[in-house]
């Protein structure tokens, strides 16, 4: 029996990694007691997938996984159940059971959006025209960003994968609402559009907190909640 | 009104620029955060080494549990911080805190090290360092500092840290501590000064306050005098004694971390103590005498932990879990237990019999690790030197019968610069492991088995440490250690057979702590200054900078490391009693010079050892020992 959540990781947690938050589910799911299905051979993993490696450091309040278990459980039980064994920071929204075949999460995947809150050396001076540079940013046929893979870094091509960006200045931060393109197909993080847009703009920036608020598939080409598709 | 570090800030700024922040969070399932207003007494508990490592240890839990089970206590927690943070810490001047409540460590009212192991001693002054807290405890006095303890293994030789220190708590704590923090709250209620708290504090039991004394030294190095200043301290500072485990504390609700851990795995302690008197061992001196846990409530205990966990796996831990009387049964029952929980179990070490064996093939019907064995040495003169009552036949009965069970890779524990070792004993051990993987491929062909058969020899280089048979005898020096290890070396000629030592460097220095005494103080502080820290891990240890170190201070690590003692010399740790007599570890000296075996007191009765008559204990067995061991 498949199900699929939608679940939200808070505060600290963020710096929970994507291999540990492995171990946190199945763990909540032991001491739930849900009889989750277990990978054949020597070393049987719990069967648990989810939608993406959500980077250390990032929270999230759409997140998706799909677990398999041996016997069929009434959903609104597991969720009541896994919310109780789950630790602090992290909730299950929605659950629902799963029909037939479908592909996996991470290929379903298809855009997140996000919310990034990047602090400022000084407040910055020319709020008024904000939304006039975000576009004319948004404007230009390339944006190229440094990315660090492993100990290589490389230039990547990010504009197309800006699906939409918008920015509100606030004393001395700066908020950016973000939707980009996400999982197999080209994903793009946020860190690196926020760090072009403070480039482009000459405005230095100390830190940023940057949290997931939604994440898509598509759905008859549509796009659409990834819990639901 | 206590100072606390600002937990966003921290997250936003400094977290996500070091290596696996998660081990400055805090916040783990089943941590507890209790109103400091609320409690009495504030205690910040230490381990001097990494999260992960710190919160594998089982010791840590039982003392959790123990004193947040007070309500009018709290206990919290801190780590060493891994070099990269304790880099960004100094920079941005944030101070060490504990991981319930971000508390700076200087607001509480004890700040205890757990003292594991020789090799964190610097880590102990790093983590002092962060926490603004001076090393050494007279540059404390009249200042508003937490009270510095120290307990654990390392505490029965505490010499070498007993400047840094206001007070050690010697042997089980899970008594004592509870005592010392209620004297403690009302020592502070009446008004009373923290030196009448200490001169108090004296009077229980294990409770060691290194200002009360007075050590000195002869010029070669030899303790002159060890005397008490005032009349509270006594002259003898008995060890601590938990009598009955069955009814002891235990955490039923561990905290769970995130992180993977070093054993990340349920600990269900099932007894303490072991009597099979190997010469070279000093926990099993230390935690005499044995005393098992039931059945019925390791079971119960197992049930507990499965739900307030999750973990994947159950380890029976101990220091000889095959010498639990009802093993078996227990095995037999968790198992049930297990059944289609996705839980395993297993067994942390196991003895050279068949019924050990038995043992592991009945767990590995789910998971096939590796099996481990220690025969500790090469021959039949060295093992019975060092009372390992361990003959080759039974090492190549059990290897065949894991071969057979489909194991491939088996790993030999040994050590080497064992007191009165010849070449030849070190020849035995690649010997013994040529024979082994000799048995290896002929069961294999028999079995028609085509997976390759591998051996692993491991060596470490002996410490002689105290409250053992051989404290009276210095280490092997250096170089000699060396040479032992390349002869092994040069003598493994078969692909199959791997050869493992540990730096012979590390086991200089930790001999040289282990049997050191308070001169020691300001080296380590001169080798914290010079940027030794980790010393425990290969990485950073850095044996050119403790040269150095011993040199400004004008000693020498070989004169601590090599010192041998006679009879009637006063042993730098002779003020501690752990109730096994110093002349009944002398007779097992003698004993060890005459290749003659002492048998385990759990078969052959008592070998007066002197635990059990001067301290009013007694073995605690549930079951029948089986007549073959």
């Amino acid at each position: 029996m498949k199900y699929r959540m939608e679940f939200a990781k808070r505060d600290s947690v963020a710096f929970v990694s994507h291999l540990e938050l492995m171990k946190v589910f199945s763990q909540a799911i032991r001491r739930a007691g849900l009889p989750i299905a277990c990978t054949e051979g020597f070393n049987p993993r719990p069967k648990i997938n989810f939608s993406s490696a959500i980077a250390t450091g990032m929270t999230s309040l759409a997140e998706c996984a799909e677990m398999e278990l041996t016997l069929e459980v009434d959903a609104d039980q597991i969720m009541e159940r896994i919310n109780e064994t789950l630790p602090s920071g992290f909730s299950v929204g929605a659950i629902r059971q799963m029909e037939g075949k479908h592909k996996s999460l991470m290929a379903l995947l298809s855009h997140s959006d996000y919310q990034v809150r990047v602090r400022l050396a000084e407040t910055y001076g020319k709020a008024a025209d904000l939304d006039e540079a975000v576009n004319s940013f948004l404007a230009q046929d390339s944006i190229v960003v440094l990315a660090k893979r492993k100990n290589k870094v490389k230039e990547k091509e990010i504009r197309e994968g800006i699906l939409s960006l918008e920015a509100r200045a606030e004393g001395d931060f700066l908020y950016l609402t973000m939707q980009l393109v996400a999982g197999s197909n080209g994903n793009v993080r946020p860190e690196h559009v926020a760090q072009a847009l403070m480039d482009y703009l000459s405005t230095p920036s100390l830190t940023m907190r940057i949290e997931k608020t939604m994440t898509y598939g598509l759905k008859d080409d549509e796009k659409t909640r990834l819990f639901l598709v | 009104m206590s100072k606390r570090i600002n937990k966003d800030w921290l997250e936003e700024t400094i977290l996500p620029l070091v290596e696996k922040p998660i081990r400055y969070t805090g916040g783990e399932l089943n941590s507890i955060v209790k109103d400091h207003e609320k409690c009495s007494v504030r205690f910040a508990y230490g381990f001097p080494d990494v999260y992960e490592v710190g919160m594998s240890h089982l010791g840590t839990q039982i003392l959790y549990k123990v004193v947040n089970g007070a309500p009018d206590y709290c206990m919290e927690r801190v780590f060493c911080p891994w070099v990269d943070m304790q880099e960004k810490m100094k920079e941005a001047d944030i101070p060490l805190y504990t991981l319930e409540s971000f508390t700076e460590l200087s607001e509480f009212d004890f700040l205890g090290f757990t003292l594991q192991y020789e090799m964190s001693y610097t880590n102990i002054l790093s983590m002092l360092d962060l926490a603004h807290i001076p090393f050494y405890r007279e540059d404390r006095m009249g200042g508003d500092y937490p009270l510095v303890i120290g307990g654990g293994p390392c505490a029965f030789n505490p010499e070498p840290i007993a400047d840094f220190f206001d007070l050690f708590l010697i042997g089980d704590a899970e008594e004592t501590i509870l005592e010392l923090f209620a004297l403690y709250a009302k020592s502070m209620e009446d008004g009373k000064d923290r030196v009448s708290f200490l001169k108090e504090a004296c009077a229980l039991p294990g409770i060691y306050v290194p200002g009360f004394y007075a050590a000195s030294y002869s010029p070669k190095g030899a303790v002159e005098e060890f005397t008490p200043l005032i009349p509270e301290a006594p002259a003898k500072v008995e060890k601590s004694l938990l009598k009955d485990l069955e009814t002891a504390t235990f955490p039923d609700k561990p905290i769970v971390p995130y992180m993977d851990i070093i054993h990340d795995r349920i600990m269900l302690e099932v007894l303490r103590g072991c009597t099979h008197g190997c010469r070279f061992c000093q926990a099993g001196v230390l935690y005499r005498p044995v005393r098992e846990r039931s059945q019925e409530l390791l079971l119960k205990q197992a049930k507990d932990l499965m739900k307030s966990t999750g973990h994947e796996d159950i380890s029976l831990t101990s220091l000889s879990t095959a010498d639990h009387t009802q093993l078996s049964q227990l095995v037999d029952e968790l198992q049930q237990t297990c059944l289609g929980t996705g839980v395993g179990l297993s067994l942390p070490s196991l003895r050279v019999d068949t019924f050990s064996m038995g043992m592991a093939k009945k767990i590995a019907s789910v998971r096939k690790t590796g099996l481990t064995f220690a025969p500790e040495a090469g021959t039949q003169r060295m093992r019975d030197i060092i009372n390992k009552g361990v003959r080759e036949e039974d090492l190549m009965t059990v290897t065949e019968d894991a071969f057979r069970a489909g194991w491939e890779r088996l790993k030999l524990y040994f050590m080497i610069g064992l007191p009165m070792e010849q070449d030849e004993d070190l020849e035995g051990i690649v010997h013994l492991g040529n024979k082994v993987i000799y048995l290896g491929k002929r069961v294999a062909a028999e079995i028609g088995s085509k997976r390759r058969i591998s051996v692993t020899l491991s060596a470490s280089g002996f410490v002689p440490k105290p409250f053992t048979p051989f404290q009276w005898i210095g280490q092997d020096p250096l170089e000699e250690l060396q040479r032992k290890q390349w002869l092994i070396k040069d003598k493994v000629r078969t692909k199959n057979l791997v050869f493992n030592y540990h730096n012979a460097k590390v086991s200089h220095i930790e001999a040289a702590f282990a049997r050191g005494d308070r001169r020691l103080s300001k080296v380590i502080v001169a080798a914290h200054e010079k940027g030794c820290r980790y010393d425990g891990w290969d990485e950073f240890f850095n044996y050119e900078l403790w040269q150095e170190a011993f040199k400004e201070c004008g000693l020498s690590s070989a004169d601590f490391a090599q010192r041998e003692f006679a009879e009637e010399d006063i042993l730098p740790w002779d003020f501690i009693d752990t109730g096994v007599r110093k002349s009944y570890l002398y007779e097992e000296f003698m004993n060890a010079k005459d290749q003659a075996l002492t048998p385990d007191c759990r078969d052959d009765g008592c070998t007066t050892c002197g635990i059990c008559m001067d301290m009013d204990c007694e073995m605690m067995l549930q079951g029948e020992v089986p007549n073959e061991i």
